[in-house]
C-alpha cells in the first residue's frame, strides 16, 4: 500500500469521462493534475475500464482507445480486490488523499467510513477541488524548495 | 495524441454530465457492482476527515 499523500488524487469514472466529453469542473480539476508533474493521478484498471466504456458508449471506440492510451501515461496504476468500488479502492490502496466524484452518494458519511482509518481521504466535487487547490501551499508540503509554477502543459 | 487533440475530438459529441453519470451508473449496476462505496476489509470509523491540499 502506498503512503498517503495530499498530492495523490483519484478521479472517479464520471469525472474522468466528463473531463474528456463535457469539460467544465471536471476538466478544471484535472488540469491541475496535468499541469503539475508532482501531482499524481491514481487509478486502477477497473476504474479506467469504467471510464473508457462510458466514453465508448457516449462517443466512439476510437476516441475511447486514444483516451485510454493517454491517461495510462498520466496515471499511477494501483491494484485492489475485485468488487471494491474502483475509486475508493484506488484511493485506499494508492495513498490518494483526494477522491473527485460527481456522485453524491460517494461523498456520504457511509462511503467515507469505508476508507477512513486507513487513508485520510477527502471525497469532494471536482468544482470544490478545482477552486480550493492551492499548488503553492501543497508544493511546500510534498516537495523541497519554492513552488516553481506549473511545469507541464495541461493540453500536451 | 495530446490532451488538446482529444478534447477537440470529444467536442464533436453533444454529451452532458447527466449522460455521463447515467452511463457510469448503468455500467456499474450492470457489472454487479454494489455502488455503495464499500471496500473489502474496511472496518471504518465515525470520525470525519476533510484534510487535503487546500489547507
Amino acid at each position: 500500500m502506498t503512503d498517503a499523500s495530499p498530492a495523490r488524487v483519484v478521479a472517479d469514472a464520471d469525472v474522468l469521462a466528463a473531463d474528456l466529453l463535457v469539460g467544465g469542473a471536471a476538466r478544471d480539476a484535472l488540469d491541475h493534475v496535468r499541469a503539475h508533474s508532482w501531482v499524481t493521478l491514481v487509478a486502477s484498471e477497473p476504474l479506467l475500464d469504467d471510464a473508457e466504456a462510458v466514453v465508448a458508449e457516449l462517443a466512439d471506440d476510437d476516441l475511447a482507445a486514444d483516451w485510454r492510451e493517454r491517461v495510462e501515461a498520466l496515471r499511477d496504476p494501483v491494484d485492489h480486490p475485485d468488487g471494491d468500488h474502483p475509486a475508493l479502492a484506488s484511493a485506499l490502496h494508492g495513498g490518494a488523499m483526494h477522491v473527485l466524484t460527481f456522485e453524491e452518494g460517494l461523498q456520504s458519511a457511509a462511503a467515507g467510513a469505508a476508507i477512513r482509518g486507513r487513508v485520510e481521504t477527502s471525497v469532494k466535487q471536482p468544482r470544490a477541488f478545482a477552486t480550493l487547490f492551492d499548488p503553492e501551499s501543497l508544493y511546500g508540503a510534498v516537495e523541497d524548495g519554492e513552488y516553481p509554477g506549473p511545469d507541464r502543459d495541461p493540453r500536451a | 495524441m495530446s490532451w488538446g487533440d482529444l478534447f477537440d475530438r470529444a467536442a464533436e459529441y453533444d454529451v452532458t454530465l447527466d449522460d455521463v453519470q447515467t452511463a457510469v451508473s448503468r455500467r456499474r449496476s450492470g457489472d454487479g457492482g454494489d455502488g455503495d462505496g464499500a471496500t473489502s476489509g474496511d472496518a471504518g470509523d465515525d470520525e470525519a476527515d476533510d484534510g487535503g491540499a487546500e489547507s
